[in-house]
């Protein structure tokens, strides 16, 4: 188990406070969500009855209680160890695609060594098998078949599309598996362990130096759980969005002119979780003639798209979709960026249904689209 | 009168009027206006009349003083010529003189024909108007700055014409009702701002059918015979007017005059009338839409292009004897009668899969017995001596008494050709119709030369897919309506309370029509009248707890099972109409709809136990291998 | 579950077979009553209707350890529920190109139109698909024991 955030009860230095609750997304939806409440049965001793309760898996990991608490207790680190140990006494319940999903990724951990077939998205564009740097891809293919209507790996075409135009000819391999996110947010430790090494051994071998992703999922378990994992792996992880920023801070990318109005969602990933807030909103603002306008909730405050690490999806995820599509069209933009391939799925595949309230929903745009349609022109 | 002079002050349609009446009487009128020729406010028509008249117009001439005798009587007047006409800031006109260019008239009498002003007087303060006095009001809804207070016509946009001043009476009026109902301009007056899109659509879509046609030139009186007031415009004469009435391109449609309420003796309309939309609540419905023709016009055979190629459909049309041929079989080109037929079975029917020439893959069933009707009513009817010539690929006489009736009709003459022709032609001067075909039968290549082309056409499925569509019912490949199972129930739909008979779920002829429709009649009256319906216990259930509401599984069921309550936000099952396929379970994201007896957990239960089973087998098997 | 190394001519190849009620599974019954020979390779599951069929039964199935995963229903245009086949072909599809990605080979999984009438092609194609898994050996996750 991965010690390495405090997760003892005793370590917690909650105090009780209630502003978790209070600032959780799920709470809002459904009172009877609570992270306080969860604390406090576990205070009562009745930790068999929070490994046996199906909310341990509503919650969205999306940090926003941490944000908020006056201790900084990293409650979701906290209550991961009681999925995991959920898992361990058979009582979860995953939704549907969470089930198939995670099936694909124990999948993955325990097939060793097999001619995978991921490649093929990236026809007509340059990949160098010897480069240092990787662009590491995760599972935007597996999205295509899973989510349709999406097209996910339209993010991964237009990622490596912007790398080339910049004269970076990664490497994209064949052999990378799920970078295992999912896998330890849900509490499956050893799918986890055994994705991550898989990869670790993979870009070490082939000596990559740097690794750029365009999923903030992918980055964090890089640049965050990767290391404590396995101290030695060092490589320089960026996502996409920071990579790009970089190259404008520097001079070497100039935009040519895009008239938008857009609205940036911070995904929970990149903001809250991995502190990046500037680097999209630098890209933005250096595209001429593209205005930028922010909703009422913006960088830490912004809320979570509805579902996290494929933990969960009910009745209560559509309110939480409802209002964050709502907020982005009150600010007169027409299009919402988002730097996460899953907020873009997750949004997508609420507008692909009925909607619980008619309006003009914004277009869903994932930033790397954005960045690509402002270097054509 | 008689003699005298009259100057007329006045530049529009009043001082013409005023005028051109002055003359009649016998004066020598001379009219005087501030306006330049070009900017006079009277229509240019009366301008040029009034001159014929012999009155002289004098523009951009302004009356300074007005001179009298000592009696009081007026002697000329002293006119100054106008330089230009300035606009004031507030909107007044003001005319700037030529210095030094004063002169004089001689008249013995003045009239002023300058223009009205409102009285404004009597208005309550308050009222916001504008310099020259007219009152502001919002375009749209014609309100004033006072609430409850509106105002229109000469009051707002100064003085134009009576018939401006009631149309602004009339919008006005509507807009009050508005106002008072507390309802939208579309909501109340719905009728009329259709009527507004439905002009414009109908001038677009008439402009194709009529010919550009000046207006007719209106009679006038000679010169010499306008002493009186006799009406200068003479009107037109009745083939005139009767001309003139043809270029109406009709696009008002009514004009409300309700001359047709007048003249109907049987008092069928009602002007009144409104289109009303009457929900009725029923327990099954009977589809028995029908079908349509297939459209031969693009095929080779030269329908549309040829007048005397028609359809099965046309000719049956001329031979009933209250038809527009009073029953005679008759060529469209020269009205003559059709002595030699040749008709063409499969037309539009039978096109392979690929629907060559846009046909239909099916056999449209009923043409070969209505070729052969044709054939021998032509031969017993019309004309005995007809040669009458069937080209077909087979002749299906499938049904009770139809071979027969094909071996009767063999032995009228009539001859059967096997082959669809390749090629017709036309003669130029006749108009006969040369059909190239080959007879398998003979392998001979023949052409026939006829008068008259009949083309067997298919039936289609009839057109009106929007109903259908509402109606949720499944359709096959070729548009028909798709029924439950072609054997053991023809006349269910996928639907439990939908009922299919007739040319709608299939090309047929008559009898079976009738059966099939005695058989949709009874499905339904005992459905409902069953009094119970058996349920499947095998059908899907939704979990509210998971359900979004995203509406993935209504959009999915064939069988109208499984809606989304918008109150409860969650989708719901009608169990009556549940069959348990099961596809609403594989669309639904969250797993919130699930078959019972078919649980996810079920299956995989199910599947475990297979993989379980198998390991003591496959060693069995490996141990009988040597 | 015993077993580590099967050696390709020894190996059996596990079928899950997904027939629905009224065409495939109704020619399976057929194709017994007539006394028609089939591999035992395959175990059969009822299913109302192939469309119902979605993909974490059939990702399930290979994580099991099943070599092969066939799907048997009616005819297109002959669906008992009017278009459940063809929703099947489409979600085989996608399983197929996940197959693919992740290693698995997407041959492993296959759907064929046997009606109800047409136990003869029912035996047959099971002859097929089992002749064709020998050959690509045995699913590599059939050695361990994967916990679902």
């Amino acid at each position: 188990m991965n010690d390495e955030k405090k997760t003892k009860l005793e370590e917690l230095e909650c105090i009780l406070c209630n502003k978790c609750t209070m600032s959780c997304p799920v709470n809002r939806v459904d009172p009877e969500f609570s992270p306080r409440g969860m604390i406090l049965r576990l205070l009562m001793g009745e930790e068999d009855s929070l490994i046996h309760d199906k909310n341990i898996f509503r919650c969205l990991t999306c940090d926003a209680c941490r944000e908020t608490c006056p201790s900084h207790t990293k409650f979701v680190d906290f209550l991961r160890q009681y999925r995991h140990l959920s898992r361990q006494s058979d009582a979860s319940n995953d939704c549907k695609h969470g089930s198939l999903l995670f099936s694909i990724q124990k999948m993955m951990a325990d097939l060793d060594h097999l001619p995978q077939r991921r490649l093929g998205w990236e026809a007509g564009l340059r990949i160098d098998p010897e480069s240092p740097v990787c662009y590491f891809t995760g599972c935007l293919p597996i999205f295509d078949q899973v989510f349709p209507h999406t097209q996910s790996t339209k993010i991964a075409r237009n990622t490596l599309e912007i790398l080339n135009r910049l004269n970076v000819v990664p490497a994209v391999f064949q052999e990378e598996k799920c970078c295992g996110y999912d896998a330890y947010w849900n509490g499956n430790d050893e799918v986890y362990e055994k994705l991550a090494t898989h990869n670790i051994s993979l870009l070490r071998d082939r000596k990559i130096g740097r690794v750029i992703t365009s999923c903030p999922e992918c980055y964090n378990a890089l640049k965050f759980h990767y290391p404590h994992l396995d101290p030695s792996f060092q490589p320089e992880v960026l996502h996409i969005s920071q990579w790009v920023a970089q190259e404008i801070q520097t001079g070497r990318l100039r935009f040519k002119e895009l008239h938008k109005k857009v609205t940036f969602h911070d995904p929970c990933r990149l903001g809250r979780v991995a502190k990046e807030y500037e680097a999209p909103r630098i890209i933005l603002k250096a595209i001429p003639g593209l205005e930028l306008v922010e909703m009422p909730r913006n960088r830490e405050n912004s809320p979570c798209c509805g579902v996290g690490s494929y933990s969960n999806c009910d009745s209560h995820t559509k309110f939480l979709q409802n209002e964050r599509l709502k907020e982005a069209i009150s600010t007169g933009a027409l299009v919402m960026g988002t730097g996460c391939p899953k907020c873009r799925i997750h949004f997508n595949c609420y507008l692909d249904g009925k909607p619980i309230e008619e309006f003009v929903p914004p277009q869903i745009e994932d930033l790397t689209g954005i960045i690509l349609e402002a270097m054509e022109g | 009168m008689e003699g005298s002079r009259v100057v007329v002050v006045g530049g529009g349609n009043a001082a013409i009027d005023t005028a051109r009446t002055l003359v009649r009487l016998g004066c020598k009128v001379t009219m005087i206006c501030l306006e330049a020729r070009e900017a006079m406010p009277a229509i240019k028509e009366e301008i040029l009349e009034a001159e014929a008249e012999g009155i002289e117009i004098r523009p951009s001439i302004s009356p300074k003083r007005f001179l009298g005798d000592p009696g009081g009587r007026v002697k000329a007047v002293e006119c100054i010529e106008v330089e230009r006409i300035d606009q004031r800031p507030d909107g007044r006109l003001k005319p700037i003189f030529r210095e030094g260019t004063e002169f004089n008239i001689d008249t013995d009498r003045i009239i002023l024909a300058i223009g009205n002003r409102s009285d404004v007087t009597f208005l309550p303060s308050g009222l916001e108007a504008d310099e020259r006095g007219l009152i502001r009001v919002d375009r749209d809804t014609f309100r004033t700055s006072l609430p409850q207070v509106y105002a229109g016509g000469d009051l707002v946009n100064g003085p134009t014409s009576v018939v401006a001043a009631m149309n602004s009476g009339k919008l006005a009026a509507r807009r009050i009702v508005c106002d008072l109902e507390k309802v939208t301009y579309p909501e109340r007056f719905q009728d009329l701002v259709e009527l507004s899109i439905r002009a414009e659509d109908a001038v677009q879509r008439n402009r194709g059918y009529f010919e550009p046609k000046p207006r007719a030139r209106m009679p006038r009186l000679p010169l010499d015979d306008r002493k009186s007031f006799q009406e200068v415009e003479l009107g037109l004469s009745e083939e005139e007017a009767i001309a003139e009435a043809k270029r109406c391109l009709n696009c008002g449609g009514c004009s409300d005059c309700r001359e047709c309420e007048k003249v109907c003796e049987a008092k069928a309309i009602d002007y009144y009338q409104r289109e009303e939309i009457i929900p009725v609540t029923v327990g099954a419905v009977v589809i028995a839409t029908g079908f349509e023709e297939f459209d031969p016009v693009n095929l080779h055979y030269g329908y549309g292009r040829y007048p005397n190629v028609v359809t099965q459909f046309q000719a049956a049309r001329m031979m009933d004897p209250l038809g527009p041929t009073q029953g005679r079989l008759l060529r469209p080109s020269d009205g003559q009668e059709a002595k030699r037929i040749l008709m063409i079975q499969c037309v539009g029917s039978r096109a392979g899969e690929q629907n060559l020439q846009g046909g239909h893959p099916y056999c449209s069933r009923v043409c070969c017995m209505v070729a052969l009707k044709h054939a021998s009513l032509i031969k017993k009817y019309f004309a005995e001596d007809a040669q009458i010539y069937i080209c077909n690929i087979d002749i299906r006489a499938f049904g009770k008494g139809y071979e027969e009736y094909y071996e009767k009709v063999k032995t009228m003459g009539v001859k059967f050709i096997k082959g669809l022709p390749g090629e017709i032609l036309e003669e130029k001067e006749t108009k006969d119709l040369i059909v190239h075909v080959e007879d398998m039968a003979t392998s001979t290549l023949l052409e026939i030369p006829v008068d008259l082309v009949v083309l067997s056409t298919a039936t289609e499925p009839t057109q009106s897919s929007d109903l259908l569509k509402k109606l949720g019912v499944a359709r096959d490949e070729s548009g028909f309506v798709k029924e439950f199972h072609p054997k053991i129930r023809p006349a269910d739909t996928t639907v439990k309370n939908i009922f299919v008979c007739g040319a709608a779920q299939g090309p047929k002829d008559i009898s079976d029509t009738i059966a099939q429709s005695g058989l949709a009649a009874m499905a339904a009256a005992s459905y409902l009248g069953e009094g119970y319906v058996l349920l499947n216990p095998q059908i899907a259930e939704v979990n509210p707890d998971l359900c979004r509401a995203c509406g993935r599984c209504e959009k999915e069921c064939e069988f109208q099972a499984i809606r989304v309550d918008q109150e409860l936000l969650s989708a719901a099952v009608e169990e009556v109409m549940c069959e348990g396929c099961g596809k609403c379970t594989v669309v639904c994201p969250t797993g919130a709809v699930s078959v019972k007896s078919f649980k996810e957990k079920q299956l995989l239960a199910a599947i475990d136990g297979l993989f379980e089973d198998l390991p003591e087998r496959a060693e069995e098997e490996m141990a009988k291998t040597p | 579950m015993k077993d580590a190394n099967i050696s390709r001519e020894e190996f059996e190849p596990i079928v899950l077979g997904l027939a629905c009620n009224w065409c495939g599974y109704a020619a399976a019954d057929q194709a017994g009553m007539a006394k028609i020979q089939y591999p035992t390779n395959i175990k059969l599951a009822r299913v109302m209707c192939l469309g119902t069929v979605d993909a974490y039964l059939v990702m399930n199935a290979f994580h099991k350890g099943f070599d092969g995963v066939i799907l048997i229903g009616c005819h297109i245009g002959e669906c008992h529920y009017v278009s459940g086949n063809k929703n099947a072909l489409l979600v085989v599809e996608r399983i197929k190109k996940i197959l693919d990605i992740i290693g698995l080979q997407g041959e492993r999984l296959r759907v064929e139109e046997v009606s109800a009438g047409e136990a003869p092609k029912f035996a047959k194609v099971v002859k097929e698909f089992v002749e064709e898994l020998k050959a690509l050996g045995p699913s590599p996750l059939r050695r361990t024991e994967a916990k679902v």
